[in-house]
């Protein structure tokens, strides 16, 4: 699925320090970049990396850090808002829409001083698909034709890889595909055969990233150096990148006042401490994420399989009070399924009011009137457990009695996939391809596929179908949008909001890039640098 | 001598074998798998992408067999091998011992030479200020969490003070090891302190020191002689005890601090249901703490050679 990359590449984004990068003008200042220095970021995902090999990992964490050491063949561009050409200079298409010729740029080395070849992509795609691999990157290649033989193992290569020379390869899909919005994920980088063989490449990962590996502290930090062969001329600025691995908000917060970090992100309670502070508030940065924060509802067991008292909880909930109150408004209300973020997205749209005299109503037409006992099924977190303690008291106000499980997120994974759960709080990933991410309320997609709620409506699944194969953009645009309000109107989850990703940047950290902010834009640590004044030019 | 260590040694296995299958059990009955936690809270995994890394995992075989392939690796030394790191245990446990070590001897340093000495002080100036302060900062130190004090030291040595570095492992050197050393270690100091104060102040009243003063030993003589060396025993059943849980108390302090050790892997690993690795360092962290109590039922016989007898 579409959806593992986008969400993995907005959970790196929303958050990656690199984020800075695409970020204001007033940050990069009037200044010309100075290059050398030491970036001391933050992995700020959890307490360790899985694996060094981008084509082995599933963790956002892991793809934070892998931006600084690899390259894909496409990248996520924030002033377009949409992936561009990386490793190639030029693309052309097929009548049939089907083959994509790619020519490769002529300067792109591997850190071992290797020049990058079409051998290596293709070996690179067809290693992804590869089953003993266990790639999660093994979606964004079985488009491929011929590719789903090798996932089978009924192949050992992709039919529809073609090397034409050595700065060219074609790809063709068996079906209509985008290659650049399954191409640009971190799990798809292109890595150099003969490293890769040696035993130690999941420890010391060689690629074409702005940074060639130094260090790897397993559970504490990870560094890299300047990459002198990298094809961006001039970049990266910093003589150095340091990550430190820790997904302890406190403690992030403490280095970042020390000046230990150049950047860090920010908890709810932080937010509001930063913006109330005259100094730091001035370098905050709003990232709109590109996940829906939801209460997804059992449409296969009742009462949820009737429309109205899905609604009836979406007029029943006050979503402003719960926003401003208990998560201090990082975080903006949802009013769809498709975040403000995604090209798809309808600012004109409104949110469900709060409307319980209108719940109340629909209950009462459903055949509820006298309210029901639900449970929700939670992990103990504030968009979680304190998420479902807020709205209570809403849902007692229209009859219904809340009783909240709480369990870690496996166990609510796996009750959500199952359909053994009736409700549940999630963070879902939404963007940037807005079909794949309404995708996961088509009818013939599974539950562990993405269709939690098991919701089924065929004139759905068909206005999905109809965009998906509409080549004209803004077309194609709205007749997603539509899908969205029309998701928005059957309601198979309580829409709650698109959460606010919050930087705060040190003044000595700069960036290049001006324009949208994105938060898939992000992760380019080559473009930041230090100005005179960094402590990171003074330090390891 | 070598009999108690037999005993011990056979006691030991016995409880490292209830232990493993206790863990295996546990593990295989709790709800959540590997393949779910890829998930996560945010993602969708392609459901034929989950459902053939269960089969190559054997997650979806019967837990006997898995237990059957579980131990017959382990008795050749195979520990099995991470699901998520797709690396062997062994190898990542190697990787990871180092820091835990460095920081769990360093973290009972720092409470054995605060504690031991503060415990004397307060016995031998039992109810006065001093004795009163150093309860007091002994029970503070028990009480107060561990994350909580490392919040405060890290404020005050960090932010404030700019002495040490917040987090991060520095390739184990001093300024980086002090803040979590001394978060891990204030329980057991305080811990120490109390117990030091309590076994000085029993052996202060015994028949043998009223001999030993009596017959006109030096008070320096009477405190290291005899005094310390009985008081020992029981210091030490402490420091023991302290040092042996620390692989696996390090838990919180280590996320805290980005410390690279067994107990942020720990963390880790059971949040991703990677069971070979969860076992792993289970395993790890039982066996050090049977060794280390071992070592001090050997070192009691050393200390007083009466032990020996009873």
């Amino acid at each position: 699925m579409k959806n593992i990359k986008f969400a993995l590449r907005c959970c790196v984004a929303s958050l990656s320090f690199s984020a800075m990068v695409a970020l204001t003008p007033r940050l990069a200042m009037a200044d010309e970049p100075i290059k050398g220095g030491v970036l001391h970021l933050v992995a700020p995902f959890g307490t360790a990396l899985t694996s060094l090999d981008p084509h082995k990992t599933y963790e956002s964490q892991d793809l934070v850090v892998s931006k600084a050491f690899h390259r894909s063949l496409y990248d996520w561009d924030s002033s377009s808002n949409k992936p561009v050409l990386e490793l190639a200079e030029s693309v052309s298409v097929s009548p049939d829409g089907k083959t994509f010729t790619y020519k490769l740029r002529d300067n792109v080395f591997f850190h071992n001083g290797r020049k990058m070849t079409a051998d290596d992509v293709i070996w690179s795609y067809t290693r992804i698909a590869d089953p003993a691999i266990q790639s999660p990157g093994v979606t964004n290649i079985e488009p491929i034709e011929g590719a789903s033989d090798v996932v089978a193992g009924k192949a050992k290569t992709i039919s529809g890889l073609k090397k034409i020379d050595d700065l060219t390869f074609s790809v063709t899909y068996a079906s209509f595909a985008d290659p650049a919005s399954l191409l640009f994920d971190g799990s798809t980088s292109i890595l150099p055969r003969e490293e890769v063989e040696k035993p130690d490449f999941a420890t010391h990962p060689v690629g074409l990233g702005p940074f060639v590996f130094v260090e790897h502290v397993e559970g504490s930090s990870i560094k890299g150096k300047r990459f002198d062969k990298y094809f961006k001329p001039g970049l990266p600025y910093a003589d150095a990148v340091n990550f430190i691995i820790t997904d302890d908000y406190s403690a992030m917060d403490v280095a970042f006042r020390a000046g230990e970090v150049d950047a860090t992100v920010l908890s709810e309670d932080a937010y509001v401490l930063y913006g109330a502070d005259a100094e730091l508030s001035k370098r905050l940065i709003e990232v709109p994420e590109l996940f829906t924060r939801h209460m997804g509802l059992n449409t296969e067991k009742p009462p949820f399989d009737n429309v109205k008292v899905r609604q009836a909880i979406n007029y029943a909930i006050d979503r402003d009070l719960v926003i401003s109150k208990l998560l201090k408004n990082k975080a903006f209300k949802a009013t769809g399924w498709l975040p403000p973020t995604s090209p798809a997205f309808d600012k004109n749209r409104a949110p469900y009011a709060y409307d319980p005299a209108k719940a109340k109503a629909l209950l009462a037409e459903a055949g509820f009137s006298n309210g029901f006992e639900m449970e929700i099924l939670v992990t103990d977190s504030t968009s979680g457990r304190g998420v479902v303690e807020a709205i209570t008291p809403f849902l007692k106000a229209v009859g219904i009695t809340v009783k909240m499980t709480i369990a870690d997120g496996t166990v609510v994974a796996e009750a959500r996939e199952k359909g053994t759960a009736m409700a549940w709080m999630r963070s879902a990933g939404t963007g940037p391809d807005p079909v794949s991410a309404l995708r996961c309320f088509d009818s013939r997609v599974s539950r562990p596929a993405c269709n939690t709620t098991a919701f089924k409506d065929p004139a759905f699944d068909a206005m999905l179908d109809q965009a998906a194969t509409t080549q004209d953009e803004p077309a194609r645009i709205e007749m997603l949008r539509k899908a969205d309000a029309y998701i928005q109107d059957k309601a198979p989850v309580w829409f709650h909001n698109y959460n606010k990703g919050i930087l705060a940047v040190q003044p000595w950290l700069h960036g290049v890039a001006a324009g949208n902010v994105t938060e898939t834009a992000i992760i380019e640590v080559d473009d930041m640098w230090l100005n005179a004044e960094a402590p990171g030019r003074n330090k390891e | 001598m070598a009999m108690l260590l037999i005993r011990r040694l056979m006691q030991s296995a016995v409880t490292l074998l209830a232990s493993i299958l206790l863990i295996f059990v546990l593990f295989s009955v709790i709800p959540g798998s590997f393949v779910n936690s890829l998930g996560g809270d945010k993602r969708n995994i392609d459901a034929e992408f989950k459902a053939r890394l269960q089969t190559e995992l054997h997650i979806d075989e019967p837990v006997p067999q898995r237990f059957v392939r579980y131990m017959s690796g382990l008795l050749r030394g195979d520990l099995g091998k991470s699901f998520a790191m797709r690396r062997p245990v062994a190898d990542i446990l190697t990787e990871r011992l180092p820091a835990s070590l460095r920081l769990a001897v360093a973290a009972t340093a720092f409470a054995m030479f605060l504690g031991v000495p503060l415990g004397f002080l307060a016995a031998a100036r039992q109810g006065s200020w001093l004795d009163a302060g150093t309860m007091m900062l002994a029970i503070s130190g028990l009480s107060i969490p561990a994350f909580w004090f490392g919040l405060l030291a890290m404020f005050l040595l960090s932010l404030e003070l700019r002495w040490l570095p917040t987090f991060g492992y520095g390739h184990g050197s001093f300024v980086n090891l002090v803040l979590p050393a001394m978060t891990l270690g204030v329980a057991p100091m305080a811990l120490i302190a109390r117990t030091t104060r309590a076994a000085v102040l029993q052996t202060m009243s015994a028949d043998y020191i009223r001999t030993a003063r009596s017959k006109g030993a030096s008070e320096a003589r009477v405190v290291t002689g005899h005094m310390a060396r009985n008081a020992f025993v029981l210091i030490l059943t402490t420091i023991g005890l302290q040092f042996g849980s620390m692989l696996g108390g390090s838990v919180i302090v280590e996320n805290l601090f980005s410390w690279p050790g067994i107990g942020a892997l720990l963390t880790q690993s059971v949040s991703q249901r990677d069971i070979p690795l969860v076992q792993g360092c289970v395993l790890l962290i039982i066996a050090f703490f049977l060794t280390i109590n071992t070592l001090v039922d050997m070192a009691y016989v050393i200390i007083d050679p009466r032990i020996r007898f009873r």
